[in-house]
């Protein structure tokens, strides 16, 4: 059975089909951008190939966020016990920061393979 | 790209064919079919849609699989309602909800309560009496000493002293004809903070379900329930947090249609002079238990688990475990003060994967 011309464009283009549908999922591991919610709301979406300090109007002030060689942290918060920034870099996707008091949450989006679906923590 | 659309421009470019060219024609197509097919059925023939939010002062968050974007948004919008409205009611730290109206002036007169808030306070004296005291519903006047909502103080010896008359459920006075809770002491206040985030889970369960909803997680900080199972597969991937090593899974577990949560050392906390003091109190002595760092429990409801998390972890491992044993499809493990882990049962244990 002898390929064609016309078939192998058709698989050439499949492949290149199949490859585009795969790659989000090869590339879900390290997520570009980072999603940034306030009191519940969306405000930002930070590009995570840019080594920026963001901030965010929380519920009690400001929440400084750093990134830096594709992870994000919190650099400095408003609030009293300081857990978001002790949670330290994050990177992978499915990560997630969160300032409970002034409620500044910062998502990596997408799905880690082998990760839970969900934690009891 | 469709499978129909391939089929056709190989007709536009090729004309008359062969019947082995036709059946070659259709081996090309056959493949893109299986080929498209095989990368819908990754992500599986549900999808997963996620939405968290922070309610109850913590971090809910609510998954479901569906084939339907539209009425899985719907679903879980529904579910974090209920959630909102459950907290409204409950919460301790909100002056207009029923709770923080009985905490005002239980002492004065029975409150009613409606049939919703008046069982769950009923369904917690209950756990408080199997326990033996070691959750109770009435530790508010020491939760409110220690302030870990708003970051924590060590409180003086003789404030805990006095504070320590004012919890006991056997103190509660409950009228079931009006559904209503009152105290006998002046300056009880009871505190849901152990079982309300379970309730909170099970009622967002339901909601999910009259939308139509069989496969979801409601995870209310560490109280998930869970139903149904995750696209291809029989069971959704739930992991164990482990209590010293912040993000990194102590175990995970394969569950479906079960309550699993987590109570530890580690949720809130803070240290004077090298001692963590957390918010897991012991009612007897006013001071946090030190028998664990974290006991997480499996149980047919969120609320039970949450509840019996908080039981057993007062409890030490021992008598924990015997706690979890006698309570009907109740189980769990028990991480102690050195780390050594303790079962109820050897099942669970080799469910546990690392």
């Amino acid at each position: 059975m002898r390929l064609l011309l016309g078939d192998a464009a058709v698989l050439a283009v499949l492949a290149a089909a199949v490859a585009a549908l795969s790659l989000p999922r090869a590339a879900a591991g390290r997520p570009s951008v980072a999603q940034v919610e306030s009191s519940g709301r969306a405000v930002s979406s930070l590009d995570l190939r840019k080594d920026a300090v963001h901030e965010i109007e929380g519920t009690l002030g400001v929440t400084r966020l750093e990134v830096r060689g594709g992870r994000v942290r919190v650099l400095s918060s408003p609030c009293p016990r300081q857990a978001c920034r002790h949670g330290g870099w994050i990177g992978e996707a499915g990560e997630m920061l969160v300032c409970l008091p002034n409620e500044v949450v910062v998502r990596l989006p997408g799905v880690r393979s082998g990760a839970p679906d969900a934690v009891s923590r | 790209m469709s499978a129909s659309g391939a089929q056709s421009s190989l007709r536009t470019k090729r004309g008359n064919r062969t019947s082995l060219e036709m059946r070659k024609g259709a081996l090309v197509v056959g493949i893109s079919v299986a080929i498209l097919a095989y990368s819908a059925g990754c992500s599986g023939k549900d999808e997963l849609f996620r939405q968290s939010e922070i309610l109850m002062g913590t971090v809910v968050e609510v998954t479901v699989a569906d084939q339907s974007g539209k009425r899985a948004r719907k679903a879980i919008r529904a579910a974090l309602d209920e959630i909102r409205r459950i907290d409204e009611l409950m919460s301790a730290q909100k002056p207009g909800s029923a709770v923080s109206r009985l905490n005002r002036e239980g002492h004065e007169r029975a409150i009613p309560l409606g049939n919703e808030l008046f069982g769950l306070i009923r369904q917690a004296a209950m756990i408080s009496e199997a326990s033996g005291g070691a959750f109770d519903v009435t530790v508010g006047p020491l939760s409110g000493l220690w302030g870990f909502d708003q970051g924590g103080k060590l409180p003086a010896t003789s404030d805990i002293a006095a504070s320590l008359p004012l919890v006991g459920y056997k103190k509660l006075i409950f009228d079931n004809s009006t559904s209503s809770v009152g105290f006998s002491v002046q300056g009880m206040r009871v505190d849901l903070g152990a079982i309300a985030k379970g309730y909170a889970a099970d009622r967002a369960v339901e909601k999910l379900r009259e939308d139509g909803i069989r496969d979801a997680i409601v995870a209310v900080a560490g109280d998930l329930r869970i139903m149904g199972a995750r696209p291809g597969k029989e069971f959704w991937k739930i992991g164990v947090q482990h209590p010293r090593e912040n993000g990194r899974m102590l175990m995970t577990f394969e569950l479906r249609d079960t309550a699993i949560d987590t109570s530890g050392d580690y949720e809130r906390f803070f240290t004077v002079d090298g001692v963590r003091y957390h918010h897991l109190l012991d009612p007897a002595t006013g001071m946090p238990a030190r028998g664990c760092r974290s006991v997480t429990v499996l149980a047919p409801t969120a609320t039970e688990a949450d509840a019996c998390a908080t039981a057993a972890f007062v409890l030490g491992p021992e008598k924990g475990i015997s706690f979890l044993r006698a309570r009907p499809g109740v189980r769990g493990v028990i991480v102690d003060a050195n780390g050594r882990l303790h079962w109820t049962d050897r099942e669970l244990e080799r469910m546990a994967r690392p």
